[in-house]
């Protein structure tokens, strides 16, 4: 009798904690979820630790070029598998911008310490040539048709001409300003501080300018792309006392340089980086959310956003360039540290990030 | 705590100190980067007290001393107050909500296992609106107290075999209102089963499993909250000390063998828990 009590106090002692533990594990869950609009995964980082004020994607050759404004370097990444820091070169006193020839086979340096053109074989990876020009502080260059480099300056207002082959050097009446080259047109675009204008640039010079006068802006141009059937211009645009006026993206007609759309980031675009077909416009926005900062991926035919991509820190003007599968972004960044530090250079540091997105 | 219930005649003053240290994100069940650099520093010092009233019946009291500290490297744009980013910290401490509860032990049959009720109230006591550095009250769950009154029940089932005891037993707190700010604490369901051995030897120890459940809170007055609330289970292996016949102290390490958060939420792999109680004859 005794025997069979103990038996039924265990029956009961486990059948209680078997329901205390269904109890526990089906109760408290919630039936409502919130919509999700990211995914936190991985960061792929090459640490770098530079100052990077452009890149561009080698066209032929699974290599980026980044431009080492502080250490007066082009560092040559290798993006295969892993991204691989392959080779630098040293090319003079502060490289700023960056540009393939048409041709494909050099890489043009624009410097703004020196007044000066850098040519990189890309095969090579080696200077073989020193262009000099006239201009002070130069903020922006593109290769035009014909061995013509345009290269613009912050101080100046106007543009010059330089040829690549024989070093001469043409001025006219042409804005300064953030450059893009329509190379089977020969048009070449200016985005100046306040509108954005479309030259003829079949000649020797450029000539006869449309501006976008009626949808004209006062802003400094952070970075300026065109879309891959040459039909669009997309401007990323800040204010330049940094007053909070300006968060939007504006897009141009290339054809009339009519207002074709805003897109709105409410922060201002640092970086842009177009798909090949121009469906997919990567903007890589000022600041952060609650979450963090993210490269916003934005539908160029409903210009409503579509994607968001974690970055790992703050993130740099033209400092966004896409491959060229479509695959990967890769953007500069800055994880900031806690800035208590006393020791120099601990700013403008910025490592190399690679975001699948495909 | 062992000898927890309350005993007649007798008042048990315990102090119990757990420490958390959150700086691993964690998205579901997998890591991931801590972009800002987070952490917080969770550290409670829980005085209790209990006395029992009768032979069944006993109350308790529990007056929670909480000091959270969170800290961060904000990016450019994260908080207009500190626009380029840097350090940021936030930092809550005091009384927080206190908790009152009446326990019932039911009788014991022979063989039957014991079988103790709790219901109690946490009150709303802790203060909601800790500031920082700007003057700008910050978020809900850096904040030592909830700002609502709700119901607490708990129930634990326990079986003498010699010197062991082997139990089991739910607590959980239900959220009844949001508080001033329109902000609601998700449900929150303790379950936990454990093996303890104690002789009348210098030291005793034990071993326990917890499920902890907490569904998400709520914000704006409804709205649904991201990154609150999950499932997390601890391993806890205890061992404690009987320095007197009235004075013990206890270790616990609960350790994370599983843990799915809602979306992604900072997470720490263990807690460190330190007891001590003394018993006054009355």
């Amino acid at each position: 009798m005794h025997h069979t009590g103990k038996t039924h106090g265990r029956f009961v002692f486990f059948t209680l904690c078997m329901f205390l533990c269904v109890l526990g594990c089906s109760l408290y869950l919630d039936d409502e979820e919130p919509d999700h609009f990211y995914e936190f995964k991985d960061f792929e980082i090459l640490k770098l630790g530079v100052n990077i004020s452009d890149m561009v994607m080698d066209p032929n050759q699974p290599f980026l070029y980044l431009a080492d404004y502080g250490n007066n370097r082009i560092l040559r990444i290798h993006i295969g598998k892993q991204m691989v820091v392959e080779g630098n070169l040293q090319v003079g006193s502060h490289p700023i911008d960056l540009d393939i020839t048409q041709d494909q086979r050099h890489l043009v340096v624009g410097l703004n310490g020196e007044s000066n053109l850098k040519i990189i074989d890309l095969s090579t990876f080696a200077i073989v040539k020193t262009v000099p020009f006239s201009l002070n502080d130069i903020s922006h260059i593109v290769c035009g048709t014909d061995s013509i480099v345009y290269v613009s300056s912050l101080d100046e207002p106007l543009l010059i001409a330089v040829s690549i082959v024989d070093d001469l050097e043409t001025t006219g009446n042409v804005r300064s300003g953030a450059l893009l080259m329509n190379h089977r047109d020969r048009k070449l675009f200016v985005a100046a501080r306040n509108n954005v204008l479309k030259y003829d640039a079949s000649g020797h010079f450029p000539t006869t300018g449309t501006t976008s006068t009626r949808f004209s802006f006062s802003a400094r141009i952070n970075d300026f792309v065109m879309g891959p059937l040459n039909d669009h211009l997309y401007l990323g645009l800040a204010d330049p006392l940094d007053r909070d006026h300006v968060k939007d993206l504006w897009a141009f007609s290339a054809d009339n340089l009519t207002l074709t759309g805003k897109y709105e980031i409410k922060s201002p675009a640092l970086g842009l980086a177009l798909s090949r077909d121009g469906r997919r416009l990567f903007v890589a926005p000022t600041d952060a959310d609650e979450a963090g900062v993210f490269i916003v991926e934005f539908d160029t035919q409903t210009k409503l956003e579509k994607n968001y991509f974690l970055a790992a820190g703050n993130l740099k003007e033209r400092g966004i360039a896409i491959d060229n599968n479509d695959q990967y972004l890769y953007v500069a960044v800055f994880t900031p540290g806690d800035d208590d530090t006393f020791e120099p250079y601990n700013v403008n540091s910025y490592d190399l990030q690679r975001i699948r997105v495909d | 705590m062992k000898n927890s219930s309350s005993v007649k005649d007798q008042l048990k003053l315990s102090v119990h100190y757990d420490y958390e240290f959150l700086s691993d994100p964690h998205y579901g069940s997998r890591a991931i980067p801590n972009v800002n650099r987070e952490r917080t520093d969770n550290a409670t010092t829980t005085v209790f007290a209990s006395h029992g009233v009768t032979e069944r019946i006993g109350l308790t009291l529990a007056l929670p001393f909480r000091s959270v500290t969170n800290e961060k490297v904000l990016l450019r744009g994260q908080n207009h107050n500190q626009y380029e980013g840097g350090k940021y910290v936030r930092h809550a401490s005091g009384l927080g909500d206190i908790v009152v509860m009446l326990n019932y032990a039911a009788p014991i049959a022979v063989g039957f296992p014991g079988l103790n009720f709790g219901i109690g109230l946490k009150l709303a006591n802790g203060s909601t609106n800790d500031k920082d550095q700007y003057g700008e009250r910050f978020s809900d769950n850096l904040q030592i107290g909830s700002g609502s009154v709700d119901p607490i029940l708990a129930l634990n089932v326990f079986h003498r075999l010699k010197n062991l005891t082997v139990s089991g037993g739910v607590f959980t707190r239900i959220t009844t209102r949001q508080n001033i700010y329109g902000y609601k604490y998700g449900n929150e369901l303790h379950a936990t089963f454990s093996v303890e051995y104690a002789n009348e030897g210098l030291f005793y120890g034990g071993l326990s499993l917890k499920n902890l459940i907490t569904s998400r809170d709520r914000y704006q007055f409804g709205q649904i909250t991201r990154e609150r609330g999950g499932r997390w289970l601890y391993l806890s292996p205890e061992l404690g000390v009987n320095i007197l016949d009235d004075l013990s102290v206890e270790f616990r390490l609960p350790v994370v063998v599983f843990q799915n958060v809602n979306e992604s939420q900072l997470t720490s792999g263990y807690l460190i828990e330190l007891s001590t109680s003394y018993v006054f004859s009355l």
